[in-house]
């Protein structure tokens, strides 16, 4: 634009005219109509779609996804404000700034004419554009919904759990077939018909089984009459999964409380909850990575209010509730659960406790021990093993060499003797003065405790065989629990109620693969024995943190060591360099923090409650439902938690149909799925079949539904996106305009404008400036 | 002028220091027996090499195949001296014989560091600074468990990945040459047999006379001990010829390689069922198409016309014109060519993957260019046609794998290829308006202010410079893997280094900014650019941008320096041969340009709007959202965003053309972000491309 302020004639330019007038203007009016402000505010958007964009550290940071990052009342106070330029500075400036006439600044001569019609469309457009995506984004819920194929599964009816073998999805000419000798030899099934299906859902399916060399037989199964035997120990079940009828949010998280076993549970939605890095806030612990034991501390618990949604710790408002719950911690990748020990809060009798790490080149062992609990007083990676010693001669007892690699102390009560050997296997002794002969038979490294209260527990054992005079029985000497040493005698009698000859009292123990044992004991500080193969002892003392080497170049560490502990599930924190990306909250784990109220005044509990992905399914291995429950102490009542996402109520119920599959050649790989499924409308209860396939989306009421995901065996599930699409069509609008808008402006308009141009010009004038090249026809008449 | 002068000559000697040496990488050195490469002359391929094989989704000719598994194994497309079915046939047939061979290719050097640590001293350097290892220490079981422990490890995901192909085929290739199809599958969906998967189906007389028990081979080798769908006969039509060829080849007896070649190729397709072997018109337009290397050598010719053109375009003769149109055009055919036999190939528009969106968007602008060229005859448009032409073809034959894919289902719709289409189209015609912009800044600079150019174009080499000498400095091997490339930053490296260019600013402003204000901020410019560089790149990024920045800026300064001397040699001169640039202070010249360059800005706003558009309506009516903020979609917006911000921004500035050149070269770098860094880098949805 010229910046001249008298024409050639000497009269005020357009410009300068234009100037006059906008100096009329409120300085509002003004600063929005400037193109420069315009400019700036683009500016603006641009940096701030740039930098939140391509730097996901910056949205990591203030704990935001792509979508809550331009949904921010900054961006759209941006996009608000140029909004308002545009509007203002097109009205200002085109619509209702009339043409100047330079004789007569203020005379009113109209400007908007067919050369500016391309630009107010443009602009036109944008401005529904924005609207369109002010009432899409500010409106938009997506999730998704699982469906899960109908099926029929071999079982295995002896299991104690009826846990199937296989399964096939309910198809007409479905087989399956494997030859399993420990069942009776080659095991087939054919469904033959399937009433439902593409028709409706599963009512009855027909199917034709074969196990061995029997007769085939024709068994059918129903959702009512699910389970039909087809043998002594198998049978087919037919499993119908319930029509859903809520899907559950991408983004959003909420917490589930409940009773134990109650079906109905109340959720809380966690809208305050972060997303991207480990905010926890302090309890007394830290949480350390997997794999490294590296300490892995929060970031920042503090949010800035107004600019960044989260916050810790959230309140969860259920008034209803014997206790208050928080949400104290947040972890968004956890590679495992390691136990540890904490001090307990529930009183009771002592529970002596100690965590330790183990570390050797190939790798690292952290866990909790506890003396006094037989299944966690040995640990089940390595020969490590926490002892109670009442007394010092209980301690001397326990720490004391062994007499070689296997160690027998016999004991005879009449005649008293007492013997202490080095054995090997197969070694006979011969207790003199005595018609005692023992045979060393076997070692057994791992010995698992049948008894009921010795659940979980293990031990090395020793089987001697025993003869007297009188009696000959084979006894199995347990090392960690003598007392339940088990004779067998010579008719096979198993004498569980004592030993079947209390005569002779035999204890074993071994280092054969090296053996440690700390002991500790009341008032007596902790002690390290390292049981060597060849059953010397060496014997260190032991202080919270420090290191003792151990031979072969491991280490061990003593954390800490408690009189009355119990044991806790702690989130181990992936290292990022191993964690897959994208995976949204799947990984991730909250803490709560549990405080009585009423009856349970002066409890407190905090707990880790690992992520499900649905709230309402429990399918392992592909969705387990992760509760967390907890015991009210002094009562029988539990509740239960499960963090999951919020359900949002779809407008109909969906049953689930089939998933169908295209490969690309070779069949290694899937080029597309398609999902057949059932819709059942509330209010008139019709049943409409529905399908999504790839590119093809299928519409529930204000729900639109596509195909998200599927199972890797391309039968078992599919699961369905789901969204509103609001504001789609102002959307749709101003794109059409501003396509037309820009088209004209670019296009149409200097052709109207040579066109007017050339009718100005004199013929002559015209012909003797004939340009030579097309550029040069625009430069002469533009 | 000649402290400026000396200081160029300082910059480009100073450089030569940080010149990349010869790189031994990818130099695949295998000794091949000279009976073998006789062999090879000797046999006429044209039938052989055309043999259908099932592989990576599709079905393709032995040719293709033999190619991209050597690709995968070597970096190379053939042995030294074979042709690639022979180097493919060798490998299988006669593997054994070169377990010691280094010829298993490993791109990444910091898994090279973590695979060889325990590896002796000679080997150890071979592999790390060749990235090449035999078969027999691929198969060292330290080297296997040290890969498995990588697994896990997200970051190393596409090493490993690799790694785990070129072991594929290093071990397996025999297994992994599945051209023998299933008799009754009349879909074509089934998986082909190998020849080994085959002697399932043997008969019994192949069995007697290999001395061998049917059942424990096969169950040894892991192999399925019958095949259903194939009779012994059909079995034994296929395992014939094929054993023939393996005997015939180790004995490196032309004839029999050739009949038995020649009998594979006719037996073969009458296994298949009607339809499924591809046509013999389909292969021989994939093996030309192989053959010629994809065309991508085309970038040659556009390199002659672009040298051509920047002739054309200073002296505004006639002569150079013509020869640049018409090299232009030539190299436009042979691209199209190129371009449209791989259509033909996969049978839909070639625009799936990064090289086909490269090679397809500069196809599109360089026909656009030249179109306009032809109209306009403004020189500059043959010119920028040529360098979009260049740089895609050179991406396209350097760097991107060409290798023809399926496409995935989800991007098979019509929708969605006419969005691409829109997009790419859009993207090459901004590189054409950011070249025409190019040629507009330096002419306003060279002709306008020729010494502050050559100022800032020192600074710009000595800044360029710096970062390839920090580049040495500040990246360390670590002992341990850290990552796939295996160079980490010192720890400290971008503090100091963001330190130092800021006292350098500071310094730099006090001495300059008393004589010029353009140049002082070129200067911080430049030095803000280094600064964020060091912060975030990465060792290939920051010597990237240093090669970058020096490069661009030792071209600036010697045309710049040019311009001074003509000048000073007398304005006649100039005047005489660069009349445009020179007469009337240059004003017409740049008025033009600026008229170029605001032509195809034009085209370039509407149709990158309704490219994304068209994106978005796919999104909806795909997966029901149009709009996700994904990064793509983002950057998209972005680049539309400063076209509109270049629109409005001539309406309140003084030099309009300036500010619009600025403005098409920033543009020009937001859309390479987004086409080349976001697909890349940024997880999201597009990442498929």
């Amino acid at each position: 634009m010229s910046t001249r302020s008298v024409s050639g004639l000497g009269r005020p330019t357009y410009a300068a005219a234009a100037a006059a007038r906008r100096g009329g203007m409120h300085p509002v009016t003004r600063l929005f109509s400037s193109i420069t402000f315009g400019l700036v505010i683009l500016v603006l958007i641009l940096v701030y779609a740039c930098v939140f964009s391509a730097l996901p550290q910056v949205r990591g940071a203030i704990e935001v996804t792509e979508m809550q990052i331009f949904h921010h009342w900054v961006f759209a106070g941006l996009i608000l404000l140029f909004c308002i330029t545009l509007c203002v500075a097109t009205w200002t400036r085109i619509l209702h700034l009339r043409a100047i006439d330079v004789l007569n600044p203020l005379a009113v001569v109209r400007r908007f004419n067919a050369l500016n019609a391309g630009v107010v469309i443009t602009h036109a457009g944008l401005l529904m554009l924005a609207a369109g995506s002010l009432w899409y984004f500010g409106a938009k819920v997506e999730g998704d919904v699982l469906l899960r194929t109908a099926r029929i599964e071999l079982i295995n009816t002896s299991g104690f759990d009826r846990a199937p073998i296989d399964a096939i999805a309910v198809e007409e000419g479905g087989v399956w077939g494997q030859n399993m000798p420990a069942f009776g030899g080659p095991v087939a099934f054919r469904v033959m018909r399937v009433h439902g299906d593409r028709h409706g859902p599963v009512q009855e399916v027909e199917v034709r089984a074969r196990v061995g060399e029997e007769a085939a037989q024709t068994v059918f199964l129903t959702p009512e009459r699910s389970v039909q035997a087809i043998s002594e120990r198998l049978a087919l079940r037919l499993v119908v999964f319930p029509p859903e009828e809520t899907f559950c949010d991408h983004e959003l998280a909420a917490l589930f409380i409940s009773k134990a076993g109650d079906e109905q549970r109340v959720a809380h939605a966690l809208a305050a909850l972060p997303l991207h890095r480990e905010r926890y806030l302090d309890e007394g612990s830290v949480l350390k990575e997997r794999g490294t034991g590296a300490v892995s501390p929060s970031k920042r618990t503090w949010s800035v209010p107004v600019l960044e949604h989260w916050r810790l710790p959230i309140r969860i408002d259920a008034p209803s509730l014997p206790f208050d719950v928080q949400v104290t911690g947040y972890v968004p990748y956890v590679g495992e659960f390691a136990l540890r020990a904490v001090p307990s809060k529930a009183g009771g009798k002592p529970m002596p406790a100690i965590n330790y790490t183990v570390q050797s080149a190939r790798r690292t062992i952290t866990e909790p021990l506890l003396a006094l609990d037989p299944a966690r007083s040995l640990s089940r990676q390595a020969p490590i093993e926490f002892r109670w010693a009442e007394t010092p001669a209980e301690r001397e007892a326990l720490l004391a060499s062994l007499a070689g690699t296997h160690e027998l102390e016999i004991e005879l009560r009449d005649p008293p003797i007492r013997r202490t050997l080095a054995v090997t296997e197969g070694q006979t002794i011969e207790l003199e003065g005595t018609s005692y002969r023992l045979t060393v038979e076997s070692f057994l490294p791992i010995w698992e405790m049948a008894s009921p209260e010795l659940a979980g527990a293990f031990s090395p054992v020793a089987t001697v065989r025993v003869e007297s005079a009188d009696k000959q029985y084979r006894r199995t000497v347990i090392q960690r629990f003598p007392t339940y040493s088990q004779d067998v005698d010579d008719t096979g009698k198993r004498h569980s109620n004592g030993p079947y000859d209390a005569n002779l009292v035999l204890r074993y123990r071994t280092s054969d693969e090296g053996w440690l044992m700390v002991v500790a004991g009341p008032g007596q500080p902790p002690e390290l024995g390292v049981f060597m193969p060849d059953g010397r002892v060496q014997r260190n003392p032991l202080a919270p943190g420090e290191r003792v080497p151990l031979p072969g170049g491991a280490s061990f560490v003593l954390h800490d060591q408690l009189e009355r502990a119990e044991v806790v599930l702690e989130p181990l924190i992936e290292p990022v360099a191993m964690r897959r990306p994208s995976l949204g909250r799947q990984a991730s784990a909250i803490r709560l923090r549990l405080t009585g109220k009423g009856a349970q005044q002066g409890w407190s509990e905090s707990r880790w409650v690992m992520f499900s992905n649905y709230p309402h399914i429990d399918w392992p291995p592909y969705f387990p439902l992760r509760r967390t429950i907890v015991q009210l102490p002094g009562t029988d009542e539990q509740w239960e938690f499960v963090y999951s996402r919020q359900p949002h109520k779809l407008d109909a119920q969906i049953l689930p149909g089939k998933l169908s599959v295209e490969f690309f050649p070779g069949r290694n790989s899937v080029t597309s799925w398609r999902s057949d499924f059932f819709v059942l409308e509330p209010g008139s209860g019709e049943l409409r079949p529905g399908a999504v396939w790839t590119n093809q989306t299928h519409n529930v009421g204000r729900w639109t539904l596509f195909q998200s995901g599927a199972d890797s065996n391309h039968w078992q599930y599919t699961i369905l996106g789901v969204g509103n699409r609001r504001g789609i069509w102002p959307m749709t609008i101003g794109s059409v305009l501003v396509t037309f808008g820009s088209l004209y402006a670019f296009y149409v308009k200097p052709w109207i404008k040579r066109r007017r141009q050339a009718r100005k010009e004199p013929a002559p004038a015209r012909e003797a400036a004939a340009p030579k090249g097309m550029l040069e026809v625009v430069e002469a008449r533009s | 002028m000649a402290k400026q002068l000396a200081g160029l000559v300082l910059v480009i000697a100073a450089a030569q220091g940080f010149w990349p040496g010869r790189a031994l990488a990818g130099n695949l050195r295998v000794d091949v027996a000279d009976d073998l490469v006789r062999l090879d002359r000797a046999v006429d391929w044209t039938r052989g090499k055309m043999i259908a094989v099932l592989d990576d989704r599709r079905h393709k000719t032995l040719d293709a195949f033999a190619r991209e598994s050597l690709s995968a194994m070597t970096g190379k497309e053939s042995f030294p001296g074979l042709s690639p079915t022979a180097s493919l046939l060798e490998w299988v047939f006669n593997r054994q014989a070169y377990a010691d061979s280094p010829v298993i290719y490993i791109k990444e050097s910091g898994l090279r560091v973590h695979l060889t640590a325990h590896m002796p001293e000679a080997a150890r350097q071979r592999i790390r600074s060749t990235g090449y290892m035999t078969l027999r220490e691929l198969s060292d079981p330290v080297v296997r468990e040290r890969v498995r422990e990588l697994e896990p490890r997200f970051e190393m995901g596409k090493a490993i990945g690799r790694f785990r192909h070129a072991e594929a085929v290093a071990s397996f290739a025999d297994q992994m040459l599945r051209f023998v199809p299933r008799p009754g599958d009349a879909t074509g969906m089934e998986m082909w047999y190998s020849p080994k998967e085959l002697l399932a189906a043997a008969p019994a007389e192949v069995w007697r006379e290999a001395g061998t028990e049917r059942e424990s081979t096969l169950r040894q080798l892991g192999l399925p001990t019958s095949l259903v769908d194939i009779s012994e006969s059909q079995a034994a039509m296929i395992l014939g010829p094929w054993f023939e060829l393996q005997s015939a080849w180790l004995a490196r007896d032309a004839g029999r390689v050739q009949s038995s070649l020649d009998r594979l190729a006719e037996r073969l397709p009458q296994l298949a069922a009607e339809g499924v072997y591809p046509s013999l018109q389909r292969r021989i337009l994939e093996a030309r198409y192989y053959g010629m290397g994809k065309f991508t050598w085309g970038y040659l010719l556009y390199m002659l016309g672009l040298l051509v053109s920047v002739c054309a375009l200073v002296t505004r003769w006639k002569t150079p014109w013509l020869i640049a149109v018409l090299i232009t055009a030539a190299a436009l055919g042979l691209h199209g060519y190129g371009v449209g036999l791989r259509w033909q190939i996969l049978g839909r528009i070639p625009v799936a993957n990064m090289f086909e969106a490269i090679t397809a968007a500069a196809f599109g602008a360089v026909a656009l260019a030249l179109l306009l060229e032809v109209l306009l005859r403004r020189r500059v448009f043959a010119l920028a046609g040529c360098a979009c032409g260049f740089f895609g073809m050179l991406l396209g034959d350097q760097v991107l794998p060409g290798a023809v894919t399926p496409m995935m289902g989800i991007l098979d719709d019509l929708m969605l290829r006419i969005h691409t289409v829109c997009i790419i189209f859009s993207y090459g015609m901004i590189f054409v308006a950011a070249i025409v912009s190019c040629v507009y800044l330096i002419s306003y600079y060279v002709s306008r202010h020729p010494a502050p150019t050559l100022e800032t174009a020192l600074i710009g080499g000595v800044v360029g410079t710096s970062l390839l000498v920090l580049s040495l400095w500040a990246f360390r091997q670590p002992t341990g893997l850290v990552s796939a490339s295996g160079i980490v930053k010192l720890a400290g490296a971008s503090y100091w280094f963001g330190l130092a260019s800021v006292v350098l600013a500071v310094v730099m402003t006090v001495m300059i900014s008393l004589r010029r204000f353009g140049t002082t901020l070129a200067a911080l410019a430049l030095l803000l650019i280094a600064a964020i560089t060091m912060w975030v790149g990465s060792y290939g990024f920051v010597r990237g941008m240093g090669w970058t920045i020096m490069g661009t800026s030792v071209l600036v300064g010697l045309v710049a320096l040019i311009s001074l001397v003509t000048r000073r040699a007398g304005g006649a001169a100039l005047t005489a041969w660069a009349p445009e640039m020179y007469s009337d202070g240059g004003r017409g010249w740049l008025a033009g340009l600026d008229k170029c360059q605001q032509l195809i800005l034009g085209m370039v706003f509407v149709l990158l709007f309704v490219g994304t558009i068209l994106g978005a309506v796919w999104a909806d009516y795909s997966w029901g959202r149009p709009w996700g903020w994904d990064p793509k979609e983002v950057f998209a917006m972005n680049t539309w965003i400063i076209y509109v911000i270049l629109i409005h921004v001539r309406f309140v500035v003084k030099e309009r053309g300036l500010w619009t050149a600025w403005m098409s070269v920033a543009g020009c770098l937001m859309m390479a972000f987004n086409w080349c860094f976001v697909n890349f880098y940024i997880v999201g949805l597009h990442s498929y491309a």
